[in-house]
């Protein structure tokens, strides 16, 4: 994972503080989808729903603009999310 | 259930976006509206066919990710699914997605009603690359498995066999059991056995194991119905927190997960792909590529917003001109034929000036919607919801709010209902508020009337440059009510970014002959009354013939009204036609221009009318007027739509009061400002 190294120092600073998550990602760079952490039930279902269980990868895409909202792909289409609801989903690299 | 012995009733389910409408308008011969973005369906309907003898009942139920959800509509979905027993379930499947729609047909499969499985936009995923065993499909689902491209009508007529065959032996649906974890499966026969006791012979096995799964999986409503057995609901809770120690995971998730992998497990079965999953789409990564650009994305929008604009003005004024001398022939022979009376007066005066200076503006409102049916169906609006989501949150409204307030430029009305895809109440009332500001189809006569008469070539940018104030005013205005309104919750923003599509002929021409039949039904309805009324108006009392003309008219119905309110408006600059013209554009904005036409009357076709408006008005007064008429009131039926989906006439009060006060401020400091410049 060629991407994952450049973005190393990104995540690592991330990883300081607390767990990977997807707002942590790259763009063009994959994570696995750990599990969703603390979050309201509702948003929970709704991500659970669009495919964002254990195991689903999961790669950013693109970002917006102004930065927030951003495009991912999974399970072989695009899902955009605001950086604050990225944040409650957990992540690991290949 | 009981009905005829030959009536059956279908209903589609599947993903927002996967074709549903477009299946259904084909099955149907109906024609909804069509979209490349998540829901289109904001309410369910229904249409009755005949097919082989028997009559089958399609309902579109609104699209949904999963019966889980809290959105009302997956609530209404389930809700049709549950009460009112369909024979048979129509589950479309985006055939280049399965992968996320399948999470949708588990949970109906383990419903238990009979399902047709229609794999949809087949060419498309064939074309990228993916191929689907359906017959291994079809085994490990249960039912019959139909591949369609719904737009082409391809595959359609076999939907409606499987449709049939299946009503007639529902026995030949096998539902496939979907297994869980060892631990879950413990549970879920622990719960269903209590269930069963509960109620005794009334589920079968599949029935309660289905609700046993629910009720693990937190299904807030099943658990409430069931509230009343405390022990059911107590062993519930305690096989959750069991589980979730010995798993730390809670026991949704687990369910989820365990469904996602059936489906991958299934899909490795039945599906071959040539190529990655997630590198199929080149052609709209490349286009994404600059429509998303981190900075010329919105320039661009920006452009293809102008170039609507602008392309309504100059392109119109084209088929126009034909109109405009066909309806002058017309009032010539009216003219002719009528001997001179009051039947003659009323017809060439009132209903044919009134009509005529109307209908000239259906070429710019058909165009007007053909670009926003192209902008909709290639799945451009998402990317727009997709770059402004952060702007319009700071301005308290929902990235989601963003395709009700487009659909706004077509209609109002249409765009208040369409907030009912936003979750949360607080954010979509704000919507509901902000939504009577952007401008409507019905003010763009108004505009181009004006924009023409005192611009001449910067008429397009000037429409342009109301339609961007109309955008301001609706941001503000949420930024006002999200203050004024209690506070609360954010919503989260989950949106689909759909493949870039090429609109289909068929249904961008249903979009434009549904606008133009709107329009014509309008010209044909409030037009012609309103132009009645005015003339009459003007008409009575009757005014001995030696007084002049405009001494007639101040001594009429329609001058003393004039006088009543003029000094309302006369600080604005507007004159007293003007105020008329004002006051009857409450029925609905494209009276305004119709209004003028009539009591214009004596100058003939738009270009006379023109040069009468151009003589009564400076040009810093017509832009305060057309600002005026964008944000006064929104009109009777947008008003009757907002109190219905807001739920008060208090919401209905206040919209209507504070559009009042901000068109009458915003008019008055164009006017000073203008008269400074100029």
């Amino acid at each position: 994972m060629a991407g994952a190294h450049k973005k190393a120092a990104i995540s690592h600073a991330a990883s300081m503080t607390s767990a990977l998550t997807l707002a942590d990602l790259g763009t063009g760079q994959k994570g696995i989808v750990v599990g969703i952490g603390k979050t309201d039930d509702t948003l929970k279902r709704r991500l659970t729903a669009f495919g964002i269980v254990r195991g689903t990868e999961i790669e950013l895409d693109r970002t917006a603009p102004m930065g927030n909202p951003r495009t991912y792909s999974l399970l072989g289409y695009q899902l955009s999310l605001r950086n604050e609801d990225a944040r409650s989903i957990l992540l690991r690299f290949e | 259930m009981t009905h005829r012995p030959n009536l059956f009733t279908a209903m589609l389910i599947g993903n927002p976006n996967c074709g549903k409408t477009v299946l259904f308008n084909r099955l149907t011969g109906d024609h909804g509206t069509v979209a490349n973005y998540a829901r289109v369906t904001v309410a369910r309907r229904s249409c009755q066919v005949k097919h082989r003898g028997a009559v089958l009942d399609i309902v579109d139920l609104p699209g949904l990710y999963t019966l889980n959800g809290r959105l009302p509509e997956e609530r209404a979905g389930r809700d049709a699914l549950h009460f009112e027993h369909p024979d048979v379930v129509i589950n479309v499947l985006d055939a280049g997605n399965l992968h996320r729609s399948l999470f949708l047909t588990i949970q109906l499969v383990e419903m238990g009603r009979p399902c047709v499985f229609v794999l949809n936009m087949i060419d498309e995923a064939r074309s990228h690359g993916i191929t689907i065993d359906t017959a291994a499909l079809s085994a490990a689902l249960g039912g019959p498995v139909v591949e369609t491209v719904a737009v082409d009508g391809i595959g359609v007529p076999e939907v409606g066999d499987a449709i049939h065959a299946l009503s007639e032996r529902p026995e030949s649906w096998r539902a496939p059991l979907i297994h869980y974890d060892a631990d879950l499966e413990a549970a879920i026969a622990h719960v269903q056995t209590i269930i069963a006791e509960l109620h005794p012979g009334i589920l079968d096995a599949g029935q309660s194991r289905w609700m046993a799964i629910k009720l693990l999986e937190g299904d807030s409503e099943l658990l409430e119905r069931e509230s009343e057995h405390k022990a059911l609901i107590a062993e519930v809770h305690a096989a959750c927190q069991d589980l979730e120690a010995h798993h730390g995971e809670d026991c949704a998730t687990m369910i989820a997960h365990a469904r996602f992998s059936f489906i991958e497990s299934l899909l490795g079965k039945v599906r071959t792909l040539t190529s990655s999953p997630n590198r199929w789409s080149q052609l709209t990564r490349q286009l994404d590529n600059v429509f998303l650009h981190r900075f010329v994305g919105l320039p661009i929008l920006a452009g293809l917003m102008w170039l609507m604009f602008q392309a309504t003005f100059t392109l119109g004024a084209i088929p126009t001109t034909w109109i405009d001398n066909g309806m002058q022939a017309l009032t010539k022979v009216v003219d002719d034929l009528i001997p001179p009376s009051m039947v003659h007066d009323l017809m060439v005066n009132g209903v044919m000036a009134g009509v005529g200076g109307t209908i000239v503006f259906l070429p710019n409102i058909v165009i007007l919607f053909f670009f926003m049916s192209v902008l909709s169906e290639t799945g451009y609006l998402a990317r727009a919801a997709f770059l402004l989501d952060r702007l319009m949150n700071s301005f308290g409204l929902h990235g989601k709010a963003l395709i009700p307030l487009i659909m706004g430029f077509g209609c109002n009305a249409t765009a208040v209902m369409a907030t009912r895809t936003i979750e949360s109440q607080r954010s979509r009332l704000i919507a509901i508020l902000a939504a009577p500001y952007v401008s409507c189809s019905a003010r763009l006569p108004v505009f181009i009337l004006f924009a023409g008469a005192f611009f001449g070539d910067w008429a397009g940018t000037v429409v342009f440059a109301l339609y961007a104030t109309s955008i301001g005013v609706a941001i503000g205005s949420a930024i006002l009510f999200d203050r004024m309104v209690v506070a609360g919750k954010d919503e989260p923003f989950l949106m689909e970014l759909p493949p870039y599509r090429r609109p289909t002929a068929s249904s961008l021409s249903h979009h434009v002959w549904d606008s133009a039949q709107d329009f014509l039904r309008k010209v044909g309805g409030v037009i012609i009354i309103g132009s009645i009324a005015i003339w009459f108006l003007q008409q009575y009392p009757t005014a001995p013939a030696s007084m002049s003309a405009s001494d007639r008219l101040q001594q009429s119905y329609l001058g003393q009204t004039a006088a009543a309110v003029t000094p309302v408006f006369a600080p604005l600059g507007f004159g007293w036609k003007d105020s008329i013209a004002i006051l009857t554009g409450l029925l609905s904005k494209e009276v305004v221009v119709s209004s003028y036409a009539v009591l214009n009357a004596q100058d003939k076709g738009s270009d006379g009318l023109r040069k009468s408006l151009s003589a009564g008005m400076t040009p810093p007064v017509a832009i305060s007027f057309m600002v005026f008429v964008l944000l006064y009131a929104p009109c009777l039926s947008t008003v009757a739509v907002i109190r219905r989906e807001a739920g008060s006439w208090r919401w209905a009060g206040l919209s209507f009061g504070v559009s009042l006060v901000l068109a009458w401020s915003l008019a008055f400091v164009t006017t000073i400002v203008g008269g400074l410049l100029v």
